[in-house]
């Protein structure tokens, strides 16, 4: 069976909009989410293709929520977006797992068709 | 420090300035270093049995330091690789990472930064360099045991113990518990836990290829 959820985490409204709008009008299920733990929750219970996650992996954040992305990371396929230029994120990101790193300000094709890709390539889970 | 002496960090940059001033830093702090001027200059003289790491600059002429990182990788060279650059951008960062890269470092950088980042790849690099003899030396001494010695063995992996393995052999608990005794000595391994700690990926990595 395909896996139309995507999570999406943002602290920006604008973001999360966004992203709910483009997701929804690919046909895939949007679930906006708070935090990295509400997401391991989430997992528990909902079939799910990917997590599109803005901000809040800084390498230099409390333990606990670095260890809850390096396990999100290892259970679904995390896309970071990032503000542009900051190497340093997009190599922690990768480092911990992540799919890949996408670029502030959104580009809505290119998201959208990465999304797709990453919802064909997951298609049974 | 767990860095051995013979360690050497490979540092492949065009810049004359560039290579001569990590050089230093590293020396500065007893770290041994070597320089090269292109990425063919590197490929050239591999050596992939020296142990180390590889500081590795993106933009060169002819060859750029992300293809070397990828003809490196199809060649099975496992050292790792500090990819700097003074151009970089998220792109150039993600594929540098997911090639393999052990960092991706921005000039400018704080010298304690790369240094820092060195060292963890040199660490990673003996860690890596020490399974693959241990998983060498098992190999070789696991062609020394006796028919009888690997039956014993197979069930050990599978958990077992002598008890139960005297059973499913048809032998007493002495004589299972003496072969699980003589293969461990020979395997050179104290614990059954250890043994199972050192095959379990071995086997793994078998199935795989």
């Amino acid at each position: 069976m395909a896996c139309h959820t995507v999570f999406i985490i943002s602290n920006e409204a604008a973001i999360r909009d966004v992203l709910v709008e483009l997701v929804v009008a690919a046909g895939l299920h949007a679930v906006t989410l708070s935090s990295l733990k509400a997401c391991l929750e989430a997992l528990r219970s909902e079939s799910h293709c990917c997590l599109v996650l803005d901000g809040g992996i800084d390498d230099k954040l409390e333990p606990d929520r670095q260890v809850n992305f390096a396990s999100v990371c290892s259970k679904i396929p995390v896309l970071v977006l990032t503000e542009r230029g900051d190497i340093p994120t997009a190599v922690h990101a990768i480092r911990q797992g992540a799919l890949d790193v996408i670029q502030k300000p959104l580009q809505h094709e290119s998201i959208l068709e990465r999304i797709k890709s990453v919802v064909a390539a997951n298609i049974i889970c | 420090m767990s860095n051995t002496p013979e360690q050497t960090v490979f540092i492949i940059d065009d810049d004359e300035a560039v290579r001569d001033s990590i050089k230093e830093l590293l020396e500065s702090v007893g770290l041994q270093a070597e320089c090269y001027d292109s990425a063919l200059a590197f490929l050239n003289n591999l050596e992939p049995e020296r142990p180390g790491c590889i500081v590795l600059d993106v933009r060169m002429a002819e060859m750029s330091g992300l293809v070397l990182q990828s003809k490196l990788n199809d060649l099975g060279f496992t050292t790792p690789v500090i990819v700097i650059t003074g151009h970089g951008d998220v792109p150039m960062a993600v594929q540098a990472m997911k090639n393999g890269a052990v960092d991706f470092i921005q000039k400018p950088y704080r010298e304690q930064f790369l240094l820092d980042s060195i060292n963890s790849a040199l660490e990673q690099d003996a860690a890596t360099r020490h399974l693959s003899t241990v998983e060498y030396s098992l190999d070789q001494h696991l062609a020394e045991l006796t028919k009888r010695e690997k039956e014993v063995l197979t069930h050990m992996q599978a958990g077992r113990t002598a008890k139960e393995i005297a059973r499913a052999l048809s032998i007493s608990p002495r004589t299972a518990e003496a072969h699980r005794r003589n293969l461990l000595h020979k395997l050179g391994i104290s614990s059954a836990k250890e043994l199972i700690l050192h095959l379990t990926p071995q086997k793994e990595r078998n199935q795989d290829s």
